[in-house]
């Protein structure tokens, strides 16, 4: 099955990284990288196919639609059987970590920066998802 | 009269000799005598009775003295007995006198006609006992009425029917800035704003159970400087001479309501600080993690390295920005306690 990798996070530099670490791992194919969670949205509404598995590796604070936000919107399209992700942020509130907990699609909350154990966990949960 | 205990300092005050030795003589055989003091007249009567050494217990008194007689005669002993009972001793019967005689300090009334020494013995013992008991009802009453008057908390007796005051402390008179008088002259009203007149008129018509303390939060109150202060008020019911009146205690919170907005205010100030070094601060911090941690890992090329210099220069200063931030809204607080 094609994986498919959204990075969604208004930082170019947090971008970068998170791209570096990616390129390394064989597990993540394609990546698509996106400025705010509106644009995301945009694309993954258009091409939306339950033959792909999509992980989304998701920034909270975006300036014209928030991660909070974009998850609300794509609730409505997705399933939980092929779309996983993975909350990206600066934050350590735990506000913001409980809020995710309680989130279906989301499987993981990391803070910035991305290190390589976090891509291992992705890896590791998804294969138990699968 | 054996195994009396208690003995006693009488003063017999009577000008005519032949009465004065019956009466001695009734007392001696009442054997309740400590020492017997004798006053011709008034004058007499005033020096022994000004003597604190002598201790008078019980003063036996003739209304018709040489210097003085009748109801001013009993009055001045009376301001001299130090509460002290007095008999009156009398050779007419006039029942509407001995009445008022008991109204002007009198203890007991007695006919010199009837008189002999069980008559004395059993009035002295009756008069000093009841009196040592009005001493006592009239130092409890006053007790009750400090507590009232002296307590440190404003607080006022108020007319039900009326609103007038009835009855208020020193300190509700030190706090409110209106004397004794003019407070007896006012109603309730007069120390709540007008907006709160619907309220007050809603709560009269509420009824009050008699003896129910009742907390009833917290209310506007005005000073006769027209200074507002914030009060928190207590009540109970009960009857005052007569009247449904209500006792309300007052405890100022003005002050403490003031402190509890500072701290507020600066629990949001924290919360603030808080919130930035979550979410704002950690932006480029966890930037410049990202950028050293790649840099160390030799995951660049030799001619990109220049570009991640200074990504960290940046983010760097960025921090630096937001630093300084968080030190200023923490001289606010510094700044808010300065004003108190």
């Amino acid at each position: 099955m094609n994986i498919k990798t959204f990075i969604v996070d208004d930082d170019e530099i947090s971008i970068m990284l998170t791209n570096l670490l990616l390129k390394d791992s064989s597990f993540f194919q394609e990546i698509d990288t996106y400025l705010d969670g509106a644009y995301a949205l945009e694309h993954l509404k258009n091409e939306y196919s339950e033959e792909t598995i999509y992980i989304i590796i998701l920034d909270i604070n975006m300036p014209l639609m928030n991660g909070w936000e974009f998850l609300e919107e794509i609730k409505a399209f997705v399933t939980r059987k092929n779309t996983f992700v993975f909350m990206l942020s600066s934050s350590t509130d735990r506000v913001d970590i409980e809020k995710a907990e309680n989130i279906d699609l989301v499987k993981g909350f990391f803070s910035k920066p991305l290190k390589t154990e976090h891509l291992n966990q992705i890896q590791e949960q998804i294969k138990i998802e699968l | 009269m054996k195994g009396t205990k208690s003995r006693y300092n009488v003063l017999v005050v009577e000008d005519n000799l032949g009465d004065y030795v019956l009466i001695a003589d009734y007392l001696e055989d009442t054997n309740i005598i400590k020492k017997l003091f004798k006053a011709e007249d008034f004058k007499n009567a005033k020096q022994i009775l000004s003597e604190p050494e002598n201790e008078i217990d019980i003063i036996l008194l003739d209304l018709s003295l040489p210097d003085k007689d009748g109801e001013p005669l009993l009055k001045a002993v009376h301001l001299l007995s130090q509460n002290k009972p007095i008999i009156i001793l009398t050779g007419y019967p006039d029942a509407d006198f001995a009445i008022k005689s008991l109204a002007l300090g009198a203890s007991d009334y007695l006919l010199k006609d009837v008189l002999n020494s069980t008559v004395l013995h059993k009035s002295i013992l009756y008069n000093i006992e009841r009196n040592k008991i009005l001493v006592n009802l009239r130092k409890s009453e006053q007790r009750y009425s400090d507590l009232f008057h002296f307590s440190p908390l404003p607080m006022w007796v108020f007319d039900q029917e009326t609103l007038k005051f009835l009855d208020v402390n020193d300190a509700a008179i030190q706090h409110y800035g209106y004397s004794y008088e003019e407070f007896l002259e006012m109603d309730i009203t007069q120390i709540r704003p007008k907006e709160d007149m619907p309220a007050l008129n809603r709560s009269r018509k509420m009824e009050r159970k008699p003896h129910e303390n009742i907390f009833h939060g917290e209310f506007t109150h005005l000073k006769k400087n027209g200074e507002r202060i914030t009060v928190e008020i207590r009540s109970n019911s009960f009857e005052y001479k007569g009247k449904k009146a209500q006792i309300i205690l007052v405890n100022d919170v003005t002050e403490r309501n003031r402190h509890i907005e500072a701290v507020e205010k600066q629990n949001e100030i924290l919360k603030d600080i808080a919130w930035t070094q979550s979410h704002v601060v950690r932006a480029p911090l966890a930037r410049l993690m990202g950028l050293v941690s790649v840099l160390r890992d030799g995951k660049i090329e030799e001619n990109q390295k220049e570009n991640f210099y200074e990504h960290i220069q940046k983010s760097a200063e960025e921090l630096d920005v937001i630093i300084k931030g968080v030190v200023d809204m923490s001289q606010q607080i510094e700044i808010n306690k300065g004003e108190e």
